[in-house]
C-alpha cells in the first residue's frame, strides 16, 4: 500500500450517486407529478424518472472513462429523454459540472462544491431566474451558500453535502409562499401562491441523494 | 443561403410550419424541422440535440435563424448552441416571434435576399404594435384588391420580393376594417385580405422608385397575375410579378 494523499471522491461514488437518483425520482414520480399538476403541466415525475431510467440503461450498457465523463452521458441522456424545461436545464447543470471535473480522475472537496457551483451557475444562466421566482434556484442557490460556508469552516465532505441537503430542504418549504416568475406556474399569477415548486422538490432530492452517496475515500497513491 | 430551423414540442407542427413555409421560400431558404422529443413513447418536448442537426443541415455563413414555439423550446434552441462550434455559432440567432407568422414573414424576407440582420429586424416588427407612417416623410395612396383570392400568402410574399427592390419603407392598411392597424409588409404576409377591400399603402424615397412601385405593385394588386406567378408551371415568367405589359 502506498501514501495516504488525503481523501477523495471517485468515479464508483458518482455513479452512486446516478443510481441513487434513480431510484428516488422513481419513488417519487407521483409526488413529483402531483405538485406539477397544481401550478404546471402535470408532467414533471414522469419527466425526471424517464430521463433518469434512460441513463440507468445507458450507464449499464457503457460505463464511461471518467467522472467528466460520467457526468457529460448524464447531460446527454437528460437532454435528449426528459423533455420539458427540466431536460436543458438539469442537462446544463450536469454538463458544466462535468467541464469542472476535466482532467481529474478524481474530486477532492472543494472540488466537489467547485463542480456543483459550475453546475448551479449554468443552470441559472440557462433559466434566467432569480431567487425567489420560486424555482429550481431557490433550493440550489442557498445550497450552494450553505456548503461554501461548511467547505471554508473545514467540514469534511459529508459535512458538506449534509448543510446543502439541509438548506435545500428549507428552500424548497420556503418555495410555498412564493408567487411564480418564471417558467408555466408563472402563467398563474397569484394563484401559484401556497404551491410547493415541483422543480425545487426534484432539486432538492438530487442534493439529498448527493449527500447519501457521495463519500470521500481515502486516497492512496 | 440563408437557414431557418423550426422548433417545436410537436414534430408534425414543425414539419408543418417549414411545409408553410416553403410556400413563400421557393427555395431559396434552407429549412429544417426540429420538432418532438426523443423518446418515441413521448414523443411530444424538444431535443436540443435534433436542434443542434437542424442547424448544422442548413447551416451557411449566412446566417441560421431559429424559431422556437413554447418556453422549454427557447431552453433547447439556447442549449443547441452550446453544442455549436465557437465560431458558427455566432451566426446562429433564436428568435421568440410567433412560430407561423414569424416563419412566413423570414422565409419571404430571406427568399427576397434579406440579410439577417434584416429578417431579425422585420421578424421582430411584425411582433410589435407597427408605427403608424409619418405623413411627412411618405405618400399614400389608396388602392382597391380585387383579386378573387384577396392578398393571400403567396402574393403577399411575392410582393415583399418586389417592395425589397426600392429603398422604401411601405406599409399597408386595411381601411375598411378601422381596427387593423398599419403594419410593415412583411407582417401582411399571413393576413386574409378580402376581395373588394379598400387598402392603403404608404411610401418614401424619390420619384423613380416610387412609379415602378407603385406600377408593380397596383398590377399585382389588381391581377390574377399575382396568383399566377408563384405557380411552378405556370406559363408566365415566375420573376416578373406582372405577365401584363406595365400601365404607364
Amino acid at each position: 500500500m502506498g501514501n495516504l494523499t488525503g481523501m477523495a471522491v471517485r468515479r464508483q461514488d458518482v455513479l452512486a450517486w446516478m443510481e441513487e437518483l434513480q431510484r428516488v425520482y422513481a419513488e417519487n414520480r407521483d409526488r413529483l407529478t402531483e405538485l406539477d399538476s397544481a401550478i404546471g403541466d402535470a408532467d414533471h415525475g414522469t419527466n425526471m424518472d424517464r430521463g433518469f431510467s434512460a441513463l440507468k440503461t445507458e450507464l449499464a450498457a457503457n460505463v464511461p472513462a471518467d467522472i467528466r465523463a460520467v457526468l457529460q452521458t448524464v447531460a446527454t441522456v437528460l437532454i435528449r429523454t426528459v423533455g420539458g424545461a427540466a431536460g436543458p436545464l438539469y442537462g446544463t447543470f450536469f454538463l458544466r459540472a462535468s467541464a469542472a471535473c476535466a482532467g481529474k480522475p478524481q474530486l477532492e472537496d472543494a472540488e466537489i462544491v467547485t463542480m456543483f457551483r459550475a453546475g448551479v451557475d449554468g443552470l441559472q444562466a440557462r433559466g434566467k431566474a432569480v431567487a425567489g421566482d420560486k424555482t429550481m434556484l431557490d433550493v440550489l442557490l442557498p445550497a450552494m451558500s450553505a456548503m461554501g460556508e461548511k467547505l471554508e469552516q473545514g467540514g469534511t465532505l459529508a459535512e458538506i453535502l449534509a448543510a446543502g441537503a439541509a438548506a435545500a430542504e428549507k428552500g424548497m418549504l420556503d418555495t410555498i409562499p412564493m408567487q411564480a416568475r418564471k417558467g408555466r406556474a408563472s402563467y398563474l399569477g397569484p394563484r401559484s401562491i401556497g404551491h410547493q415548486d415541483p422543480g425545487a422538490t426534484s432539486a432538492w432530492l438530487l442534493l439529498k441523494a448527493a449527500a447519501a452517496t457521495l463519500v470521500s475515500s481515502p486516497n492512496w497513491t | 443561403m440563408i437557414g431557418l430551423v423550426i422548433v417545436s414540442h410537436s414534430a408534425r407542427l414543425a414539419e408543418g410550419v417549414c411545409e408553410l413555409a416553403e410556400q413563400v421560400a421557393q427555395g431559396r431558404v434552407r429549412l429544417a424541422a426540429a420538432g418532438g422529443a426523443a423518446d418515441p413513447e413521448h414523443p411530444i418536448g424538444t431535443d436540443a440535440f435534433k436542434v443542434q442537426q437542424a442547424i448544422e443541415s442548413v447551416y451557411s455563413e449566412d446566417g441560421v435563424l431559429v424559431l422556437t414555439d413554447l418556453g422549454s423550446a427557447v431552453l433547447s434552441a439556447e442549449t443547441a448552441l452550446e453544442f455549436l462550434e465557437e465560431d458558427k455559432r455566432g451566426h446562429v440567432k433564436l428568435c421568440s416571434a410567433p412560430l407561423v407568422e414569424g416563419a412566413v414573414a423570414a422565409a419571404s424576407q430571406a427568399a427576397a435576399g434579406a440579410s439577417m440582420e434584416e429578417i431579425l429586424r422585420e421578424v421582430e416588427a411584425a411582433l410589435a404594435v407597427a408605427r403608424p407612417v409619418a405623413a411627412e416623410s411618405s405618400q399614400e395612396r389608396l388602392v382597391t384588391l380585387t383579386n378573387a383570392l384577396g392578398l393571400h400568402a403567396r402574393p403577399a410574399a411575392k410582393l415583399i420580393r418586389i417592395a425589397r427592390r426600392f429603398q422604401a419603407l411601405v406599409t399597408i392598411e386595411n381601411v375598411t376594417h378601422a381596427a387593423a392597424r398599419s403594419k410593415p409588409l412583411a407582417s401582411t404576409a399571413f393576413s386574409a385580405w378580402a376581395r373588394g377591400r379598400d387598402i392603403d399603402y404608404g411610401y418614401g424615397r424619390t420619384d423613380p422608385m416610387r412609379a415602378r412601385l407603385s406600377r408593380n405593385w397596383r398590377c399585382l394588386l389588381r391581377g390574377d397575375a399575382a396568383t399566377r406567378t408563384n405557380r411552378p408551371n405556370s406559363p408566365n415568367s415566375p420573376e416578373s410579378p406582372c405577365h401584363r405589359p406595365p400601365e404607364s
